[in-house]
């Protein structure tokens, strides 16, 4: 078909007639085509069901792995677990003091990690969370002064020097 | 270089594009659908450029199967058909580039040899054969250029897209075929 601007030359046509006859694609040719299409297509779903299977894999790795460790957060010890034990003095006890602490072994007996505060009452108190078992503690007014808690028993072994006191936390208890 | 089916045909042929749609979801066997619809203008094409049945037969199947491992590549699949013929184009230079210094005679198309039972068999082959002769000794290029132009009947924005290259070459090269298939063949055209 020639373009628009172009006349038809008969040598040409009379050329590209005979050049145009069909030419037949022997059926073995498309026979061999197929059997390659279809060996790679068979090759495709081989890898695709590979991949399908390596993905399962990694999910089922991934969520055996992750159930291990939500099992060790939930087996592993949780500091935030405990009871919260308030520590009162009344004021008739530190009518007079400037500073009171709460020393005992959940501090380490560290007289600078649990002061108290005084209430609008004169009541000294401070809130410490405590866990399971039972605690011996003692009260330090102004630094040097030891005073047991008087609304709590005296804890055993303190038949000598300042007494302490001794609370116990409940398992279980939050 | 498309799939339109002729008009007034009772049959609903399937687009080129609903049957790359088949082979891509898995439907292989689809594919021969393809074969059987371009395997003749492939056969042609390769047949007519090369110069030799077996190789443009080699062309053609390796052209087919390139096709299929690169369909999802195949980005506007209602011109299938002129992608497809850019690959054989390719295939071709590459097999013409191979053998480029292999003598070559002409086709000998059993086809054309079984017609020979017509009256005027004898002339028939001698001009195809003749035909044969000169196309072979045109350059690549140019043989590439009269192929597609004239006997796959392509425009030149056809040929520009399924060759890569520009119009006003492709034009250049027409000419030039055609004026040395003038020269070749003038004696035998005149007889």
């Amino acid at each position: 078909v020639p373009e628009r601007d172009e006349a038809p030359d008969p040598f040409v046509e009379a050329i590209a007639e005979e050049l145009r006859a069909a030419v037949s694609l022997r059926s073995s040719v498309g026979e061999r085509v197929m059997t390659i299409v279809r060996a790679d297509a068979r090759r495709r779903r081989r890898w695709e069901i590979a991949g399908r299977m390596l993905a399962a894999a990694v999910v089922v790795i991934a969520a055996v792995v992750g159930g291990i460790m939500v099992r060790a957060r939930l087996y592993a010890p949780d500091t935030s677990v405990g009871t919260l034990v308030r520590f009162v003095l009344p004021a008739s006890t530190a009518a007079a003091a400037r500073q009171v602490v709460v020393v005992g072994d959940f501090n380490h007996w560290d007289t600078h990690a649990t002061p108290l505060r005084r209430t609008a009452k004169g009541i000294w108190q401070a809130t410490v969370r405590l866990t399971p078992g039972a605690h011996v503690y003692s009260f330090v007014v102004d630094g040097s002064r030891w005073v047991p808690d008087p609304s709590a028993p005296v804890a055993p072994g303190s038949d000598f020097g300042s007494p302490n006191s001794l609370v116990t936390v409940a398992p279980g208890a939050t | 270089v498309t799939s339109t089916p002729s008009p007034g045909s009772p049959l609903v042929v399937a687009s080129d594009a609903d049957v790359i749609a088949r082979v891509v979801a898995g439907d292989t066997d689809a594919f021969r659908i393809i074969v059987d619809r371009y395997g003749s203008r492939a056969a042609r094409y390769a047949t007519r450029m090369l110069g030799d049945r077996a190789e443009a037969e080699e062309a053609v199947q390796d052209t087919f199967v390139r096709a299929y491992r690169a369909l999802g590549r195949c980005a506007d699949r209602d011109r299938f058909g002129h992608w497809l013929f850019s690959i054989l184009i390719n295939r071709c230079r590459t097999a013409g580039a191979r053998s480029g210094r292999r003598a070559r005679t002409f086709v000998r198309d059993e086809t054309a040899l079984v017609a020979a039972a017509a009256p005027d068999a004898f002339d028939g082959v001698a001009w195809r054969e003749e035909i044969a002769h000169a196309l072979a000794r045109l350059d690549v290029s140019q043989r590439e250029a009269f192929l597609l132009k004239h006997v796959e009947q392509l425009s030149y924005d056809e040929m520009a897209v399924v060759t890569g290259a520009g119009i006003s070459a492709l034009k250049m090269r027409v000419k030039r075929a055609t004026d040395q298939l003038r020269t070749l063949l003038h004696e035998a055209y005149s007889a």
